[in-house]
């Protein structure tokens, strides 16, 4: 199964997401590769390795993608990306079939792996259409602010419009990110969000500076802070613990298994 | 017309629920939310009871300095630990019972306390004035 991790605003928590649920998921025994399509290469950088340009090796140079996978972690390799992923853009828009440079790639390796996370760049470029079109599974992780969450709207269009040619990933959720229960703003573009996107709105993952310093370590917030509230979700007044990566990556664990 | 329902996450709903509390806490003065908050962590229960039975027990927490739900919880936990061992019958081999048919349509039957027992309370609650 191929999930792709996008939202074409920045800073919402795209590649925090993607390296937690690919370590969560690694650590259920799940053999995962997640693939970084952001010239940041904050994938590599976040799991405490050097930004490499795999990705561009694979695309401009044709350099067969087992040769470019790393392995960051027990059950978790990575394809690095590093600013060199701007160059492999440019290649693909003067080739055919370029949207399906993922598809094709990705298939090489797919009985490999029972996961193969992609986190997307902030854009709606060339390589962001071809992550929806190789997808199975679309995740969208947003703020809640509404700009934001006008973010969705616009990958959900692309979506659309990937769907309209008979490909392209299904929409698993929204994400909501940062969610912070003391201010009231937060609350209300939650409900907004649920006005518009009902039970497809996941549960939130709590604001918690541990996900800030975690990568300051090269750990991921698994090894750095397991206990936290991004991890375990927030305590509800009747003692409940509610969102955080934990039940997600069980939620996602799940859809594997069907 | 009429919205269709949303349906929504359930972790979701109760997180917006949750909010929502936290919030309505937040606008009440500080001793109005520290008792809300109180009241939260209590379980409560309402019977209906004889006049002489919430007598003796008023009496009693007046007597000991206590609380009247404690002398309360008191009695009834000696009184299910008395039931739980046998002490009380409801029903008993020679057909004598404490059960009387109720005229609630609620309830099949009502439990009558025994005379003898009232009377007993009634004289220990003199000792106690």
């Amino acid at each position: 199964m191929i999930v792709a991790v996008a939202n074409q605003k920045g800073g919402v928590g795209k590649t925090t997401t993607a390296v937690t649920l690919a370590h969560g998921l690694a650590r259920l025994s799940k053999r995962v590769l997640l693939v970084d399509l952001d010239v940041q290469g904050h994938v590599a950088y976040s799991l405490g390795m050097m930004k490499t340009p795999g990705l561009y090796r694979l695309i401009v140079l044709g350099t067969p993608v087992r040769e470019l996978l790393c392995q960051a972690r027990p059950n978790l390799w990575i394809l690095p990306s590093d600013k060199q992923t701007e160059a492999a853009k440019r290649t693909l828009t003067s080739m055919n079939f370029r949207e399906r440079v993922l598809t094709n790639a990705l298939q090489q390796v797919c009985d490999d792996y029972d996961v193969i996370l992609i986190d997307c760049a902030p854009s709606l470029d060339v390589l962001h259409v071809a992550a929806l079109v190789a997808a199975d599974l679309l995740l969208v992780p947003t703020r809640l602010d509404h700009l934001a969450i006008d973010g969705v709207n616009e990958i959900l269009r692309s979506l659309a419009e990937v769907h309209s040619a008979g490909l392209g990933a299904q929409f698993f959720g929204v994400l909501p990110t940062f969610y912070d229960r003391v201010t009231r703003e937060t609350t209300e573009q939650l409900k907004a969000l649920v006005n518009v996107f009902g039970d497809k709105v996941l549960p939130p993952i709590p604001v918690d500076t541990k996900f800030r310093e975690a990568p300051l370590y090269g750990q991921t917030i698994w090894e750095y802070a397991p206990d936290s509230h991004g991890v375990q979700g927030i305590l509800s007044m009747k003692e409940t613990r509610l969102g955080g990566y934990a039940a997600l990556v069980e939620r996602i664990a799940k859809e594997l298994t069907r | 017309m009429t919205e269709r329902p949303m349906s929504v996450d359930p972790t979701v709903a109760e997180l917006i629920k949750d909010s929502n509390h936290r919030q309505h806490l937040r606008r009440m003065t500080p001793d109005k939310r520290q008792k809300t908050r109180r009241d939260m962590t209590r379980s409560k229960a309402t019977y209906d009871l004889p006049p002489e039975i919430i007598e003796a027990i008023d009496a009693i927490a007046r007597k000991e300095e206590c609380s009247v739900s404690s002398v309360a919880a008191l009695l009834l936990a000696h009184g299910l630990q008395f039931l739980a061992l046998g002490g009380i019958k409801l029903e008993d081999k020679d057909g004598k019972t404490l059960k009387r048919n109720s005229r609630s349509v609620r309830f099949r039957y009502t439990l009558e306390i025994d005379s003898e027992i009232m009377e007993k309370i009634r004289r220990y609650m003199a000792t106690l004035a």
